[in-house]
């Protein structure tokens, strides 16, 4: 049984905006409210990447519905707990239930197969309509840019991301529990050094170079920058009892990438596109797998080897 | 003749090459990779703990995550 708690994050003072736009690794997004007395808000660090207008590439609007039991179309995926999704006509409908929303969701967002447009429908009776809302809510905002991204755009992968006085961009990869918060920390008490994202960076290529991109999905350390960095060197995080450094095969990184990776196995030419880019990242950059004791002393390790 | 130096045999030494430059074959293998399903399909809940609506006034009422992720 879930229990159930007030958050930490009363929004009740704030007022609300009927549109809304954020820029996340150069994806800008219009979220626009289609009922006026639905007013929008932005959560937590999605608000370091609120942006003007200019040229959206996403537009979402947000409604109240009274929504059924029922999503209409064909289930594709169960994640589990949070979130389902159905295929219906040409658009993805994405569910969100709870324990306490029972069988009706509290939420449906429905999108276009190209990502670029749609729509997310809120079971009035589950809200508080005077107090404004984030429609994209964790995990829609995630699901929607990353989605539009692996539409031969790009890939989120679940590793932490550092700018160094020198503007190389190091890339440390791993799951929960590997040390990347713990590395972007150490790297924050460096001076010049900038944190892109302490959980989740975007990887995109743009010219002859891939950069990465801060995203604001961050870890427990708390970092999430809209910055941006070429991309110098992966590393793939493992404790140990001293710093070294192996040098991996591309077929290898590609494959620790992608476990890293937040692609999107429900739809196949998602999967096609995330590998071959990745294949294009492990090409482009050194990948090395950095066994690591968490104390300054791997970042002058990782220092000696730039200079 | 000139046309008869043009049909003249390749040299030796470029079928050597061809066999210097000749990757070694690799047997395909399958793998398994090791995913964490709930970190990569967005199925866990993400730092302060608590998903889902708004209920009622002022007291934000969510839910606690028995999935939590980061």
């Amino acid at each position: 049984m879930a229990e159930l708690l007030k958050t930490k994050n009363n929004e009740c003072s704030k007022e609300g905006v009927s549109r809304v736009y954020f820029k996340i690794a150069d994806v800008t997004l219009a979220l626009t409210s289609a009922d006026p007395k639905l007013k929008l808000r932005i959560d937590g660090s999605v608000e370091k990447f609120v942006t003007d207008g200019k040229d959206p590439d996403m537009f979402i609007w947000a409604a109240w519905e009274k929504l059924e039991k029922e999503t209409s179309g064909d289930k594709l995926f169960d994640s589990g707990d949070l979130w389902q999704l159905y295929y219906d006509c040409g658009f993805y409908h994405f569910r969100f239930t709870s324990p306490a929303s029972g069988k009706i969701p509290y939420k449906v967002a429905r999108v276009r197969k190209d990502f670029k447009r749609g729509g997310v429908l809120l079971h009035r009776p589950y809200f508080d309509q005077d107090q404004p809302i984030y429609p994209l809510e964790y995990p829609l905002d995630e699901l929607l840019i990353n989605n539009f991204l692996l539409s031969g755009r790009g890939i989120e992968v679940h590793t932490s991301g550092v700018v160094d006085a020198q503007g190389n961009g190091h890339l440390f990869v791993g799951h929960s529990g590997a040390g990347k918060s713990t590395m972007a920390k150490l790297w924050h008490d460096e001076p010049d050094a900038k944190i892109l994202s302490d959980d989740r960076i975007i990887l995109r290529n743009s010219g002859e170079r891939i950069w990465m991109y801060g995203t604001p999905w961050h870890g427990d350390a708390g970092f999430a920058s809209p910055e941006r960095a070429p991309l110098t060197r992966i590393y793939f995080l493992k404790k140990g009892q001293k710093n070294a450094l192996h040098l991996k095969r591309k077929a290898e990184a590609v494959e620790r990438l992608f476990t890293c990776s937040f692609s999107s196995f429900y739809r196949t030419e998602a999967i096609d596109f995330s590998l071959g880019f990745l294949g294009k990242v492990a090409k482009a950059v050194p990948c090395c797998e950095l066994s690591f004791v968490p104390d300054k002393r791997v970042i002058e390790f990782i220092k000696k080897l730039e200079n | 003749m000139a046309v008869k130096d043009r049909h003249r045999k390749a040299p030796d030494n470029t079928a050597n090459l061809k066999q210097k430059s000749k990757k070694i074959y690799t047997k395909p293998e399958l793998k398994q990779v090791p995913l964490r399903p709930q970190e990569s399909v967005l199925g866990f809940c993400k730092n302060d703990n608590t998903y889902g609506p708004v209920i009622s006034t002022c007291d934000n009422i969510g839910l606690v995550c028995h999935t939590l992720g980061s």
